[in-house]
């Protein structure tokens, strides 16, 4: 069986053909511009093998579909041949989730991009998968509403991708993650059956089948639809800066403010080496510490002040000093310019973003063992470690590190090994220590070899969903661990 | 590679090829919805070919460079100030100078050489635009009113409008005697050599004139002859001469007391910033002063104006190389406006004019588009 790039030229005509006559011959992409602006991601292997000269994995063909019936067709072809294809959003994940590294079709969605409807009584909004983050967010607040999901990938990322990718948004400690916002789902199955979840997320009719689909990253379908919860636009949001003497005293902080059952809309604590390097390199605030910022927001201001009050606090009592409001209200206005160049990590250097999540009781332990790991283990390399905590739950945290290494081998083939090795021992400790490989950047090509570290016997599982909703392998095949026929 | 001698162009390639931070705003990328199009795509396309992986002309490069309308919404929503336009620019002109030109594109130069506009309209019917309208004055006249070529041809009333408008406030004025284009479409197309030479033409022409102040209608010629020709081009002239487009000599009357708009409009009215105004030249007040010096017209804002306002998709010749991704740029840019309850869309550039009123023809709506200089004389 095989599953690769469509096989002789012609017969890649003959089968264009047919793509063409679902789509029409205008969304039907294949130069080798085209092609490569959809070889890669943020993801730092294939941006590498660009700089070093070398061609990354190309698809066949872009098609883009504007209907759900379209992908359905599209699916149903892709069986037929056995044409692997990889739903495209915004391209803007980190884990090279949307790589064709087996070429086949790339199913760009973003002309699936209506807004069908906004419930100004329920508060949902239902839209097409393939709309922006930011163009839904600015129609949802020109009612006054808010997605209030706010990801440093608002800009490129899709509707679909933020499911498909389980996203968090900066503001996810009161808002919820994509996956807490969704209520329902449209979805194209890997064998084109169009279905459609139940219209609650929250029921007693039999398994979830929505939370099945989200977080599947293209493998077991293509997300065409979605209804969210929306939030009314506040009137109130109150930010703060608060510094602590150590990062331990912060993350108790933390602990404490979410187990009280507080609900700040950001926590975010930054550890030592990032309150020196990052906090003063983005933010021009020059201090030593753990720095940490604090957002409490909401359509009652009294109650987000009394709330603010009371976390504060909890910093003071556990020797965080109050910076006041202007370093908190300076990191939301520039709340993405971190992933600006040149402000994000770039190259020469090797970098990864290492973020798991845990539990409160394992947080500190998992911390000093992802940077012992990345220190010790790879001090040849002189490599750097940068923490800071950002998503918090009512029983715990995430914590997104990041390491780097500004001298990696030359050579192309080495440096993916050395990046790969430190993504595992890092992953490893995180899950030597209770932790989940990540929270929010989603498992794609980068992270599927560990998921079977991961989850055991449970990936056993769900390699059998896989197998039996996608018998063809055909679904973005190589991504999430899954088997490759 | 040597094309890339800016050192801006280079340094978008390098900040953007791993960038998406502006693509939501695109225009091109908005019409289209293609990756391909993205700034950020360019620029990889432009870092693989600095590394051997793409040719400068493969035709797909080709048609992706042209494939954008230089408005620069990519910059105005970059924290860091990345050009994509001028790498795209200079990428243009490497293609020319390989003789790799798209068709659509070396015959939109030929209009521009043989005609003297980028529309391909009679040479000798360009000056007729101000038959009829006062005399230049027997003095040396204070103004010289650069037409402009889409003002000569197609929105002959902005351009009689101004003369009007210059009229009633004092102001002597006069024509170029064989007004040809100002080279801006030619340079942004990547033909610097041709653009330089009518860029001279200009600068003489406006010698011979005597005038001190030059006025257009078009931002785009404002930006050029003012700006471009001395620090893009280096064309210099040999004579300093305050280059002006129209909003701002009558922001600059009214504050005289030379220009008083004595009609009221009841009318709740959206502005247009044209790109080459707006981000081109930095003028962003003046129109609306003069739009709020009417009486009873009531100025409302679209999510998106001044510097990150959205574009009308003509620019950079897209108008003529890609019109079918220039006309849904402009129906989007229409939208947008429209969502504010305008009951009129006001904007100061012809190109823009133009694009908006086509898309108000598609998209089947009532709402008037209107260039600000013909409802200011109106308001006289």
């Amino acid at each position: 069986m095989v599953l690769g790039k469509i096989g002789s030229s012609y017969h890649l005509d003959m089968v264009r053909t047919e793509i063409e006559d679902i789509v029409g011959r205008d969304s039907v992409l294949d130069s080798e511009v085209d092609r490569l602006a959809y070889s890669s991601d943020i993801f730092w292997v294939p941006v590498m093998w660009t700089d070093r000269g070398k061609l990354p994995s190309l698809a066949d063909l872009i098609v883009f579909p504007e209907t759900v019936e379209q992908v359905s067709r599209l699916v149903r072809l892709a069986n037929v041949y056995r044409i692997p294809i990889v739903p495209w959003g915004g391209g803007s994940g980190s884990q090279g989730g949307i790589l064709p590294i087996y070429g086949g079709l790339i199913l760009d969605i973003k002309k699936l991009n209506r807004i069908i409807d906004i419930d100004e009584t329920s508060l949902c909004v239902t839209a097409e998968a393939g709309i922006n983050g930011q163009h839904l967010e600015w129609a949802l607040q020109d009612k006054g509403l808010t997605l209030a999901h706010y990801p440093a990938s608002i800009y490129t990322a899709t509707l679909g991708g933020y499911l498909a990718a389980r996203g968090s948004g900066q503001l996810s400690t009161k808002y919820g993650k994509a996956e807490d916002m969704v209520l329902s789902i449209e979805v194209v199955t890997p064998t084109g059956e169009v279905i459609q979840t139940l219209p609650t997320p929250n029921h007693a009719t039999g398994p979830g089948m929505l939370q099945l689909f989200v977080g599947s990253e293209g493998t077991f379908g293509i997300i065409t639809k979605a209804t969210m919860r929306v939030d009314p636009m506040p009137t109130e949001r109150r930010f703060r800066a608060v510094l602590f003497p150590s990062l331990k005293q912060g993350l108790e902080a933390g602990r404490l403010i979410m187990t009280r059952r507080l609900r700040p809309s950001v926590i975010r604590l930054y550890d030592e080496d990032a309150t020196v390097k990052v906090v003063k390199r983005v933010l021009g605030i020059e201090v030593k510490g753990a720095y940490m910022v604090l957002c409490f927001d909401g359509v009652y201001p009294d109650m987000v002040e009394l709330e603010e009050s009371k976390a504060l606090e909890i910093c003071c009592e556990n020797g965080g000093k109050d910076l006041g409001s202007e370093g908190g209200k300076h990191w939301w206005e520039h709340k993405y310019d971190f992933y600006y160049p040149p402000f994000a990590p770039a190259l020469p250097q090797l970098f990864g973003t290492i973020e798991s999540v845990c539990r409160y009781q394992d947080i500190w332990r998992l911390y000093q063992a992802k940077r012992r790991v990345v220190l010790e283990e790879f001090a040849e390399w002189k490599p750097s470690y940068t923490a800071h905590f950002s998503h918090w739950y009512p029983w715990g945290v995430m914590i997104y590190d990041r390491f780097y290494v500004d001298a990696p081998p030359d050579d192309p083939h080495e440096a993916v090994r050395l990046h790969n090795r430190i993504w595992a021992a890092a992953a490893r400790a995180s899950m030597a220590n209770g932790g989940v490989l990540n929270e929010h950047h989603g498992i794609g090509l980068k992270l599927g070899w560990l998921m079977r570290e991961q989850r055991g016997a449970a990936f056993d599982v769900l390699q059998r969903i896989k197998d039996g909703l996608d018998p063809r392998g055909i679904m973005n095949p190589g991504k999430l661990g899954f088997r490759v026929p | 590679m040597g094309f890339i001698e800016e050192g801006r162009s280079q340094a978008a390639i390098d900040g953007c090829y791993v960038c998406p931070m502006c693509r939501h705003q695109c225009t091109t990328l908005k019409a289209t919805r293609q990756e391909t199009d993205s700034p950020r795509s360019k620029a990889l396309s432009l870092y693989s070919l600095q590394r051997g992986l793409l040719a400068l002309d493969d035709p797909g490069m080709v048609a992706q460079m042209y494939r954008c309308c230089g408005c620069r919404l990519c910059t105005a929503w970059c924290i860091s100030g990345y050009e994509p336009s001028s790498m795209v620019q200079a990428a243009r002109t490497a293609i020319v100078q390989k003789l790799k030109a798209p068709q659509r594109v070396m015959e939109l130069l030929d209009r521009i050489l043989d005609a003297g506009n980028p529309m391909g309209h009679p040479m000798d019917e360009r000056g007729a635009v101000l038959d009829g309208l006062a005399s230049p004055a027997d003095k040396q006249p204070q103004v010289l009113l650069y037409a402009g070529c889409s003002p000569s041809y197609e929105e002959r009333d902005q351009v009689r409008a101004a003369a009007r408008l210059l009229d009633a406030a004092g102001v002597s004025w006069t024509t170029l005697r064989r007004e040809r284009c100002c080279g801006a479409v030619a340079w942004s197309l990547g033909f610097r050599r041709e653009a330089q030479d009518m860029a001279a033409a200009v600068l003489e022409g406006i010698e011979q004139s005597g005038a001190t102040t030059v006025v257009t209608t078009c931002p785009s010629c404002a930006k050029a002859i003012g700006n471009d020709y001395s620090k893009e081009w280096g064309v210099k002239p040999r004579k300093q001469v305050e280059v002006l487009h129209i909003t701002q000599l009558l922001a600059r009357l009214m504050d005289q007391g030379k220009l008083v708009f004595k009609k009221a409009m009841e009318l709740r009215a959206a502005y247009h910033d044209p790109c080459s105004l707006g981000r081109g030249m930095g003028v962003y007040e003046e129109p609306r002063r003069v739009l709020a010096a009417i009486g009873g017209l009531e100025l409302v804002e679209s999510r998106h104006n001044r510097e990150k306002g959205e574009c009308c998709g003509s620019g950079a010749g897209m108008r003529f190389t890609n019109p079918e991704i220039a006309a849904t740029a402009a129906s989007q840019t229409l939208e947008g406006k429209l969502a504010t309850g305008a009951q009129m869309v006001v904007t100061a550039c012809p190109s823009c004019q133009t694009a908006l009123r086509g898309a108000r023809e598609r998209l089947g709506v009532n709402v008037p588009v209107v260039d600000l200089v013909s409802l200011a004389e109106s308001a006289l």
